[in-house]
């Protein structure tokens, strides 16, 4: 710029002419107006500097919670189409070798193969689809299931009986065994409690095993039998009362 | 509900310490549900595997049962991880022997305490376990059910 008192030419940001020393407003300005701008710098910096971890971590979180969301809507659909490509082959394999499956459950069902009888019913998925076509089927493989429950309690109880165990813990097991026995005597399945017609043997097989069990090994009498059966609740004392009676017969010998 | 999407956006764009709070428990409890989904599945897989059909693991565990007697266990294994195939029809037969014993000791403690109708399927079962000793298909159960026909002999 010029100088207004001797013409000399210099900077405008000098605060006086450097040739007469007459004093420049404008650069006395200009370097008011600088020191505000750098004191306004350091202050927004300042601010900004203690808000950017929360900015930042916000950010990355932000980021972390899409991905999550993401990754569980894939998981979910993917489990989704699993499930249903699944249901779906059962439906379909089975509709194709309808037939050859029924066939195989009558089969089953008359040579009283009833573990390969559930297996089938399990497979296709048939125990409560078609309740009425395959009522019988469904019965006798769950009646036959819960029975081999009661063996294997039964041949449990039998091998524990030969262990050197306390008494107590052998007479424990009588209890449930009783328990057991009345349970599955009177064996009603939530779907299937209407025994079919061509469930009665079964079930009266199964029946008379238990009876001769708990009557010939485990020494229960006639009249304790009658009662044990009974429509009635029979309490848990009731039954220890009876598992301490047997005991004195050598239930547990 | 635009309520509610306002709080939401100011929540999400938000850049105070209580929001990144906030946002780090949404973040964990997520990857929580992911993490122990994820695991539950993968541990299924490898259980499948383990205890699948075909695993040597489940032969190991049968043999285990087979070697001890402890015939009970096995058949209730077989039966429990459905191990119907080829390779365990060793230990069925041999269960199906133990089953028959065990049913014909139960009807014969059933006569001698004189419950009716026991006296023919005491009969049955008693010869069913000496046709199973007699027609046993695999020799290593020969002598174990063989075992049986003795004991039967010497009641």
């Amino acid at each position: 710029m010029k100088c207004s008192n001797c013409g000399g030419h210099y900077k405008t940001i000098e605060l006086k002419c450097p040739y007469c020393e007459t004093p420049n407003f404008v650069g006395k300005i200009w370097q008011v107006q600088r020191s505000e701008a750098q004191q306004d710098y350091e202050r927004v910096k300042k601010e900004t500097g203690k808000r950017m971890p929360a900015y930042v971590l916000n950010r990355l979180f932000n980021r972390m919670i899409v991905v999550g969301i993401v990754l569980f809507i894939l998981f979910f659909i993917g489990s989704m189409i699993a499930f249903l490509f699944s249901d779906f082959f059962v439906n379909v394999s089975f509709r194709l070798s309808k037939d050859k499956i029924e066939q195989q459950m009558e089969t089953d069902y008359q040579n009283g193969d009833y573990d390969s009888l559930y297996r089938c019913l399990s497979k296709y998925q048939l125990f409560s689809a078609e309740e009425d076509t395959y009522y019988m089927y469904c019965q006798a493989a769950l009646m036959a299931q819960s029975f081999d429950d009661f063996l294997d309690n039964q041949y449990y109880f039998l091998e524990l009986l030969k262990t050197d165990k306390s008494e107590e813990i052998k007479k424990e097991y009588l209890v449930d065994l009783l328990e057991d026995a009345v349970d599955t005597y009177y064996w009603r399945a939530g779907n299937y409690r209407e025994l079919a017609k061509e469930n009665e043997g079964l079930r009266q097989e199964e029946q008379f095993y238990i009876e001769a069990f708990v009557k010939g090994t485990l020494k229960v009498s006639e009249e304790e039998w009658e009662t044990m059966i009974q429509e009635e609740y029979v309490t848990s004392s009731q039954m220890e009362a009876l598992a301490d009676e047997l005991v004195k017969r050598g239930a547990l010998e | 509900m635009n309520l509610f999407g306002k709080y939401i956006s100011k929540w999400w764009y938000g850049e105070s310490w209580f929001v990144v709070i906030s946002k780090c428990f949404v973040t964990l409890l997520l990857f929580d549900v992911i993490f122990f989904t994820v695991k539950l599945t993968i541990e299924n897989i490898i259980d499948d595997r383990q205890y699948g059909v075909d695993s040597k693991k489940q032969i190991n565990l049968c043999n285990d049962s087979y070697y001890d007697e402890d015939y009970n266990e096995l058949w209730e294994h077989l039966r429990l991880y459905d191990l119907y195939s080829e390779d365990y029809e060793v230990y069925w037969e041999m269960t199906q022997g133990y089953r028959d014993y065990q049913t014909y000791q139960v009807y014969k403690n059933a006569k001698e305490g004189n419950v009716s109708g026991c006296d023919a399927l005491c009969e049955t079962y008693r010869k069913k376990v000496f046709a199973n000793a007699r027609d046993c298909q695999y020799k290593e159960n020969q002598s174990r059910l063989e075992v049986y026909c003795t004991q039967l002999q010497e009641e």
